[in-house]
């Protein structure tokens, strides 16, 4: 029971590490457009 | 008065230091098995030479020194950086009995590099190199970047405090899992399940992308250990623009940001507290700088004009910023498009982004974000106690997996470290300029060597200078170990000279 | 009047033959295409290397990466063109000689960005081969002389515990 918490805590853990990193990436896609507008 | 180091300080820093010796060339049993299956039989014989080396010197060095005294301080910090160098030399062993580095110090040059998770190299003819050496390359990533004394640590040293002045000794200074050894197998754990993950995931990529399929794992494989452990060296000289695709490069940025997190803040978000990615000074700070230093690169960028749509500006621009940031080194243009297409602004803000880094306690180099974020705290510490009534008390807080509160010792060791750093930058630029390469050039370099970071304008090659090949290799040692078992050893030997 | 206009077109077609041909598809090297890359953009060029590594292809074309001795460089390529490759450059291997013609890009819109030529032709200088291993007698002495020292050792460890 406890190892199988631990693996979807894992899981999700890594899942919220991949969240943000996309978020980063996401960010920055915003800046690219945004100079690319000129603005 | 400075106690001359004895007989029993030997003793211990050998036997210790013969155990990660013996520990690192049981590693190479790796390649060796690799070079069996597919058939390359003359790396395998330079394996199982440098292998039984290594397990000559390793297995003397116990005979010899056999103690059972427990380390303290100064000898643990003796044994780490004297570890490193000995990694180094018996690392460029089957380096050097590949033929492809021009000499045993090209060898050796990019066997710290590897260790010390940089990616600087000075390898020639790559694309002709067996896959036994080649993935040796990237274990020596895998390896430096967990921790040569980890694997120690892991596997061969009984005695928890001992082990623990080590794991400090090699930068690793946070405590993840209250023993020591428990927390270096749980650094193993995550790096391994990310390895799988990680390389079946690239290796798909690949395939879509026309790779064959055991090709595309091999490269997984090899891309997932230098992007996870920040390293930054490829199977292919042109590093991940060989792989001529958006997916791929997506996968590796996720991969070296995932490297560039603490690995403490790995276990409390695998543990369930998963709030913390956004409330952790180290996320934060690097999120901002991410942000702010993409903002600087991306205006020079523009500035000069050569990529004219924002996709191009992401693929090539940020893909840059983020493996400078995160102290990988991959490169998705040829390092003198740096120098030939890049404005000085975007340049600089790329030098920027390699001496900042990633999180502490992870596989980068640089300064890192605890650092900048405690300065920063400490700034506006300061200014509030400006601004506000002189009677008014003033409390700085900053969120580290649990809330600290700022404390002027902190700062000192913060300010202390980045302080190294910027100076040894510079010592690194000034040696270059030395040999004719103009300032920005030198420091991009010398930033890129402290640092960890292994991005080139095209200074590091085999034809560089000998004493600019040893500086950088002193940087990229010095600047991995962060600076304190360096300065122990440094200590250690004046004490020897001049102790009583 | 006719051997006379025949040899004034001759003398033109002498005069200005190798300056049309050479504005058609330079021979350039790695170091010069990315060192002078703002020169060479959009215009067509001639580039010689080794084919290295693996031939990818992607739907109607495919990425072939040429090395020239100092990089490598990509190459985006119709499918029709590739059949002449044969040997591609690794550890047992020597890669064919493989010369291209095509339109430089110092930074594809097509492809993100990247340095790549597109080609429009390609030819076969000289085809690779197999280059089989060569293992070092030496190395392999030098290994078990090693393996010797090791065991003594270990057969000396076990004499001592007794």
């Amino acid at each position: 029971m406890i190892k199988r918490k631990f693996f979807l805590n894992a899981i999700l853990g890594i899942s919220t590490e991949v969240c943000y990193a996309l978020f980063i990436m996401l960010a920055a896609l915003l800046i690219c457009f945004l100079i690319n507008l000129k603005i | 008065m400075i106690l001359k180091p004895g007989k029993k300080d030997i003793k211990a820093i050998g036997y210790y230091l013969g155990k990660i010796i013996v520990g690192l060339s049981l590693t190479m049993v790796v390649p060796i098995l690799v070079g069996l299956a597919v058939g390359e039989i003359s790396p395998v014989v330079d394996f199982l030479i440098s292998m039984q080396a290594g397990l000559l010197i390793g297995i003397i060095l116990i005979k010899l020194c056999n103690t059972d005294c427990e380390l303290n301080w100064m000898q643990g910090m003796v044994v780490v950086s004297l570890a490193w160098i000995a990694a180094m030399f018996l690392g460029a062993i089957p380096m050097y009995l590949s033929g492809h580095w021009g000499s045993y110090l090209d060898a050796c040059f990019d066997a710290m590099s590897g260790f010390a998770t940089t990616g600087l190299t000075l390898v020639q003819r790559l694309d002709h190199m067996s896959l036994t050496h080649n993935l040796w390359r990237h274990l020596t990533l895998f390896i430096g970047g967990q921790g040569i004394v980890i694997i120690a640590l892991s596997f061969f040293v009984k005695g928890a405090s001992g082990a623990f002045k080590l794991y400090v000794g090699e930068a690793r200074d946070e405590k993840i899992m209250p023993n020591v050894i428990h927390t270096s197998r749980f650094i193993w754990m995550v790096s391994i399940a990310y390895l799988i993950i990680g390389t079946f995931v690239l290796s798909l990529i690949g395939i879509f992308g026309g790779m064959k399929p055991f090709s595309a794992i091999f490269h997984g494989a090899c891309i997932f250990m230098a992007a996870f452990d920040t390293g930054g060296f490829s199977p292919q000289s042109q590093s991940i623009l060989y792989y001529r695709s958006f997916a791929f490069e997506i996968a590796t940025v996720i991969i070296m940001i995932l490297g560039a997190l603490n690995f403490r803040l790995h276990y409390h978000i695998w543990a369930g507290n998963r709030k913390e990615i956004v409330k952790n000074i180290e996320t934060t700070t690097l999120f901002v700088s991410i942000i702010t230093v993409f903002s600087i690169v991306a205006i020079g960028l523009n500035q000069s004009g050569i990529y004219p749509n924002a996709v191009m500006f992401f693929r090539k621009g940020f893909f840059q910023l983020i493996s400078a940031h995160t102290g990988t080194g991959f490169q998705t243009i040829y390092s003198m498009q740096f120098v030939k297409e890049w404005n000085h602004l975007a340049l600089v803000g790329i030098i920027l982004a390699m001496g900042l880094g990633g999180a502490v306690c992870s596989t980068t180099g640089a300064i890192k974000m605890l650092r900048v974020g405690i300065i920063f705290k400490a700034f506006v510490e300061d200014i509030k106690r400006i601004i506000l009534p002189e009677k008014a008390i003033v409390i700085q807080k900053f969120h580290h997996i649990k809330n600290v509160f700022l404390e002027d010792r902190q700062v000192r060791s913060a300010l202390l470290i980045t302080l190294a750093y910027l100076v040894l930058y510079l010592i690194g630029a000034y040696v270059g300029m030395f040999y004719g390469h103009p300032f920005l050039r030198s420091l991009f370099e010398s930033t890129s060597a402290s640092a960890n970071v292994g991005l080139s304008c095209g200074i590091t090659s085999p034809s560089m200078p000998a004493v600019l090949k040893v500086t950088y290799i002193l940087q990229m040692w010095a600047g991995r170990l962060e600076f304190m078992s360096v300065f122990t050893l440094i200590g250690f030997f004046v004490a020897a000279l001049k102790g009583k | 009047m006719k051997v006379f206009s025949i040899k004034w077109l001759l003398l033109f077609i002498f005069f200005t033959g190798p300056l049309c041909f050479s504005s058609a598809a330079e021979h350039v090297s790695s170091v010069e295409l990315i060192n002078r890359a703002s020169e060479y953009e959009a215009r067509t060029v001639t580039y010689k290397g080794e084919v290295i590594a693996e031939v990818m292809r992607r739907g109607d074309f495919a990425w072939v990466n040429l090395h020239d001795g100092d990089n490598a460089i990509g190459i985006w390529v119709p499918l029709a063109l590739i059949d002449e490759i044969t040997y591609t450059g690794s550890y047992k291997a020597k890669g064919d000689i493989i010369e291209v013609s095509g339109i430089f890009h110092r930074a594809c819109p097509e492809h993100g960005g990247d340095l790549d030529i597109h080609a429009l032709s390609l030819r076969k200088i000289e085809s690779g081969k197999l280059t089989p291993e060569v293992i070092n007698p030496l190395r392999l002495k030098q290994a078990l002389v090693l393996l010797g020292i090791l065991l003594l050792i270990w057969i000396s460890t076990l004499f001592f515990r007794r």
